[in-house]
């Protein structure tokens, strides 16, 4: 412990002597990235050295990729790394007891969303931990889940508390190395949750984070990491929602899960990011990892997204199925409206012997955007009996928007079988009359019939999720037809 | 309740009614008849208003205001029901939740509180005696794999729980079986009323034969050629549509 | 790497076929700068992701072979233009000026590019309009002569309004040490129906380029067999120019040893009304590797589009591997698309079925994988052609 407090001291040293101004109680790191700016962040989390080591390993690796990827289905100018903050946290204060402690002004935004703190809190079983700009501000119920065993915190926090596990684990599914985006994100993340469920406990109530960008021109870099031991099992839900703002900010987290023998660990995710305006200006850019492993034999993980914001969404949650007899699922909804643009999908990676994955994914446009789902599933060499199921369905709602579909099939067992399956179409005009002729409006009309067509992914969200889903999808496709 | 003035309306630049004339009141039943490609179930979309139909001509009024300016939605919410020749299916969407959406539509425009969750059920058990219909339709997809009886049937079934002043019943019989006639025949006779009124479309006489209609139309090339009390609906059955295309055939060809 | 074709181009000077009226030497200019900036394809690139290209090309030369191509002699109408390409380019064909060279895009396509810079020679055919051809009409094989290297040939075939016709080519014979580089230019008129069948089953490398332009209410069908080739990758890009018009991709692959056949199909929807089928199925064995990528476009015009696409493969050995992925890109909005791809094996219940009536093994095996290209072989409309095509499938499934 001494040695690591020598090592802090002396890195704390270091940032001084490269002559960063670094005032550790200043909010806001000033714009750009340099290797300073990774130095700054670690410090301020007052993070080991270990962890220093492998953001400026990610952080190097980062500098000689030159280029964002150019892959993906969607159009954006290029972004200015250097002209992001990297760093921004709200004032520290003092351990809340209640939510009367909670700032007020981020308790009328959660009003405004339906969201109170005060409605989760009574919602039985729920637990919160509010990541607002990149710091928990909050953790509630840490206290019954901390009895079980469970540990489900602030991802600084773990690193301070729980070292070994946050070290054997980091990067394990998303390495540094994996993309552009994900060695930005392992070098100057800020923040995010993590989570242990120890062997064969069940976690009781559904684990819930709700994510805010709050401050302008402030890059989000998220990190959660997620790991359920032995036989034990958590349902995780994500939920994103973004006040209006002109200029587009980039998100990029990374999410990793790691499932061990027997575990289930289903993730749900509602998205609802600043979309940007109807001509198009602003929005979030999402450009984001997400991964898992089931690492043990009969584990399994679950996706499940409904993505309505952002201006652009690059996401593909994918499972690495390693396990013998482990399981892979993805279910997703995608709208998008007006010039929003989506490349999204996921990958399975087939290793180990019957292992079984299927993928719903249903995408929706309309106005200008477009829609894309790509996928990869892949079947390797030693993964007999291995199957997998994909449904990719497109549904258009106007003349101007885009629909499409890249699914990777690479197979190289014989006993496998895999099936995909896609359809486009657009919505019925005798549908709309249909519902027109019982008294509903267009839009009413058209809400339903989309929450209809992706009802085999809404019901795998966990109740309470499922209603804000469906307002959501409704609400994100008005104006969406002429 | 509903008044048709010399009512125009042509399809794709086609001219399929040629000035259609109809006066309905609370409390009456009109049947229109008429062979295929008279114009029966065009009469029945434009009065719904369904957007492939131009109207070029005539007038149409609901309750004295003009029924033709009003979108399909605020047509049914003032209570006007069109039960559909062939329903269309809408995948993943709920029949019990869909039809208490609809009702709480109507409701609000015409001021009433949304039923909740718990009154709708009772309320749609309610109705569940009233027409026959098996409560798993309910819990179905709207119309989703339904056999066409059983399409018929819900279109009623949602009648019942909509309680339209104004019920328009698009060749409702077609496709059905005896029984299922006789299901769907009772079913609108329990929901007649003196406030409200029924049109029924119908090639076949046979569904006249349970529900009593105070007057009978033919349609004809796009007009109503004849009108008369129900002895007229047996007078077609007897002699078929020919002598109606004999004596009207030449009129309309000029 | 530039100058090297640049080199080459001029060392072979006056030796392409030229012709002073068409615009012809800038079009292989224009391919030859292409070239220059893209090189020839390596797996890096999207289109050529799983494909051995890059070992294929190693250390081969691009060949300047000036073969001519042996017509055969056959019962054509009269009327019907045959022709080898270089006299149709040395009689300054009209046609040749029209259409050569407009629609094998070069852009991002080194292949292409390197063809049109450098071919010599191939079959001009000409269909007149109101032209009914009874007998299909057998295009000689390409082959790569004995110098090896990269061979190009070039055809196009014209099929004028109102005409129907069958065109049936058997194989591109190369050797392991060569690779056979072929584009073909496809213009089906306005009405006019061409259907199109291919049985390649000899041995060595080839890319085959074929691109065909649809003009209204026209039809194009295509049926590929595929039993043999260390190397097969065909391209079939159908445009859709005009509305009314019906395009059939079929292909059927058995491939083993350490073959590779790879079938990329591009399908543009430009206009309304337009319907396209595409079904691929295949067998791998062995160490075979298959590649299939169907790719369907429905531009924003092409409302009340019909598009169908489905791509079924079985692997039969352990070492064998397939890589699909269909794809669609719509942009309209009344669209009925729909694709689908399924890897799987032998229905082992079917198997047992058979076996268990006396039938053996092998051969149970051998009738349900022939059952299994029935659905592509019966897409092969002349009887004669179809038949020999069965044949072939059959003796390639019992040799195995």
């Amino acid at each position: 412990m001494s040695d690591e407090l020598e090592i802090l001291k002396e890195v704390t040293d270091q940032d001084y002597k490269y002559g960063f101004v670094t005032d550790i109680e200043s909010d806001v790191a000033p714009k750009g990235l340099t290797e300073d700016t990774v130095r700054l962040i670690s410090k301020k989390k007052n993070e080991p050295k270990w962890l220093l080591d492998w953001r400026l390993k990610a952080f190097r690796h980062w500098e000689t990729l030159n280029q964002a990827p150019q892959w993906a289905h969607v159009k954006y100018p290029e972004i200015n790394f250097q002209d992001i903050i990297y760093y921004a946290a709200p004032k520290k204060k003092p351990e809340l007891e209640s939510l009367d402690e909670v700032d007020p002004e981020l308790l009328k935004m959660y009003d405004k969303l339906g969201i109170s703190l005060e409605e989760q809190k009574k919602l039985s079983g729920v637990a919160v931990d509010v990541v607002l700009d990149s710091v928990s501000v909050k953790t509630t119920f840490t206290k019954k889940l901390k009895e079980l065993g469970i540990i489900f915190c602030s991802f600084s926090e773990a690193v301070q508390e729980y070292p070994e596990l946050v070290k054997q684990y980091l990067g394990t599914v998303v390495p540094y190395t994996d993309n552009f985006y994900a060695t930005l994100n392992s070098a100057v993340f800020s923040d995010g949750s993590f989570c242990y469920i120890p062997k064969g406990v069940r976690c009781p109530m559904e684990l819930s984070t709700y994510f805010r960008i709050n401050e302008a021109n402030t890059g989000q870099f998220e990190r959660t990491l997620l790991i359920a031991d032995e036989d034990a099992y958590v349902s995780y839900l994500e939920g994103c929602t973004a006040p209006i703002r002109d200029e587009n900010q980039l998100h990029a987290a990374v999410v990793e899960l790691v499932a061990h023998k027997g575990a289930v660990i289903k993730y749900s995710t509602v998205q609802n990011w600043y979309p940007g305006n109807k001509d198009g200006v602003g929005g979030i850019y999402n450009f984001v990892t997400k991964r898992g492993i089931c690492k043990g034999d009969h584990s399994k993980i679950s996706w499940t997204q409904v993505e309505t914001g952002s201006a652009i969404t690059w996401k593909y949650p994918s499972v690495i199925l390693k396990g013998d007899y482990s399981v892979g699922e993805f279910y997703s909804v995608a709208v998008t409206n007006n010039h929003q643009q989506a490349d999204t999908g996921t990958k399975m990676l087939h290793i180990g012997k019957n292992t079984m994955s299927t993928i719903i994914s249903k995408g929706i446009s309309g106005g200008f955007s477009n829609n894309s789902y790509r996928g990869l599933v892949r079947i390797g060499k030693n993964a007999h009996n291995a199957r997998n199921f994909s449904q990719c369905d497109s549904l258009l709602l106007g003349d101007r928007c885009g629909a499409h579909t890249f699914p990777y099939i690479e197979t190289s067992n014989k006993t496998a079988v895999v099936e995909h399956e896609a359809t486009t179409s657009k919505v019925g005009e005798d549908q709309i009359f249909y519902c027109n002729q019982r008294g509903l409006d267009t839009e009413q009309a058209i809400g339903m019939i989309v929450n209809g067509y992706c009802k085999e992914v809404m019901k795998q969200l966990p109740m309470e999720f499922a209603v804000e889903a469906q307002k959501l999808l409704s609400i994100s496709l008005e104006g969406s037809v002429g | 309740m509903l008044s048709v003035k010399d009512l125009k309306a042509s399809v794709e630049e086609t001219a399929i009614l040629k000035g259609i004339n109809l006066e309905v009141k609370a409390g009456e039943v009109h049947a229109i008849m008429g062979p295929n490609g008279s114009g029966k179930s065009t009469l029945a979309s434009v009065l719904a208003g369904r957007e492939e139909y131009d109207v070029t001509g005539g007038s149409a009024t609901f309750d004295g205001e003009d029924l033709l300016e009003m979108s399909p939605e605020d047509r049914a919410r003032k209570g006007m029901f069109m039960a559909f020749q062939y329903p269309v299916e809408i995948p993943g969407v709920n029949t019990t939740n869909f039809l208490r959406t609809s009702l709480n539509e109507v409701r609000k425009f015409n001021g009433l509180e949304p039923l909740n969750g718990a009154d709708f059920l009772k309320l749609m058990k309610e109705k569940m005696n009233v027409i026959e219909i098996d409560k798993s339709l309910t819990t179905r997809s709207v119309n989703e794999g339904f056999s066409g009886g059983e399409k018929k049937k819900s279109e009623i079934f949602q009648m019942a729980i909509l309680e339209p002043k104004l019920a328009i019943l698009d060749e409702t019989d077609s496709g059905l079986d005896i029984d299922a006639l006789r299901i769907v025949a009772e079913g609108v006779n329990r929901l007649k009323s003196s406030d409200n009124a029924t049109v029924i479309i119908t090639h076949y006489q046979r569904l006249l034969d349970y529900i009593v209609p105070d007057f009978v139309h033919i349609i004809y090339d796009g007009r109503i050629v004849k009108s008369g009390g129900k002895d007229l609906a047996l007078t077609l059955e007897e002699k078929g549509y020919d002598w109606i295309k004999e004596e009207f055939g030449e009129m309309t060809e000029a | 790497m530039a100058e090297h074709y640049k080199s080459i181009f001029e060392s072979a000077g006056n030796k392409l076929p030229d012709n002073a009226c068409s615009n012809l030497s800038h079009t292989r200019e224009n391919a030859l700068s292409e070239l220059e900036s893209i090189g020839l394809p390596n797996n890096r690139m999207e289109y050529w992701k799983y494909s051995r290209i890059g070992k294929v090309l190693k250390g081969l030369e691009v060949n300047l072979g000036l073969a001519d191509e042996e017509l055969s002699s056959l019962p054509l109408p009269s009327s019907v233009e045959y022709s080898s390409l270089s006299k149709a380019i040395a009689d300054n064909h009209p046609l040749i000026e029209k259409h050569l060279g407009k629609y094998a895009g070069i852009v991002n396509a080194g292949l292409t590019a390197l063809n049109t810079a450098f071919f010599s020679n191939g079959i001009f055919i000409h269909v007149p309009d109101d032209t009914v051809v009874e007998d299909p009409i057998y295009l000689p094989q390409h082959s790569a002569n004995a110098d090896g290297g990269i061979v190009q040939p070039r055809n196009l075939i014209v099929v004028g309004r109102n005409s129907s016709v069958t065109i049936i080519s058997e194989g591109t014979s190369g050797s392991t040490d060569a690779m056979i580089n072929a584009i073909e230019e496809i213009v089906v008129g306005e009405n006019a129906s061409l259907s199109q069948y291919l049985l390649q089953n000899d041995e060595g490398n080839s890319v085959n380029g074929s691109y065909v332009l649809q003009e209204r209410d026209s039809r194009y069908s295509r049926v590929t067999t595929t039993l043999n080739g260390t190397f097969v990758r065909n391209n079939v890009n159908v445009r859709m120019e005009g509305t009314g018009c019906e395009s059939n991709l079929y292909g059927y692959y058995h491939i083993r040893g350490k073959n590779q056949v790879d079938n990329h199909t591009i399908i543009e929807h430009k206009e309304p009304d337009c319907l396209s089928n595409e079904l691929y199925v295949g067998l791998l064995d062995e160490d075979a590797s298959g590649i299939f990528n169907g790719r369907v476009m429905v531009h924003q015009d092409a409302q009340r589009t019909n598009a169908f696409q489905s791509n079924k493969n079985i692997l039969l050995s352990d070492n064998a591997t397939m890589n699909t992925k269909p794809e669609l890109e719509i942009y309209a909005d009344d669209v009925k698309c729909s694709h689908g791809a399924t890897i799987g094996q032998v229905d082992q219940e079917a198997l047992f079925y058979l076996q268990s009536r006396g039938i053996p093994k092998q051969i149970a095996m051998s009738m349900l994988l022939q059952g299994f290209s029935i659905e592509v072989t019966d897409k092969i409309v002349d009887e004669d052609f179809r038949g020999k095509v069965l044949e072939q499938i059959l003796d390639h499934l019992n040799t195995g």
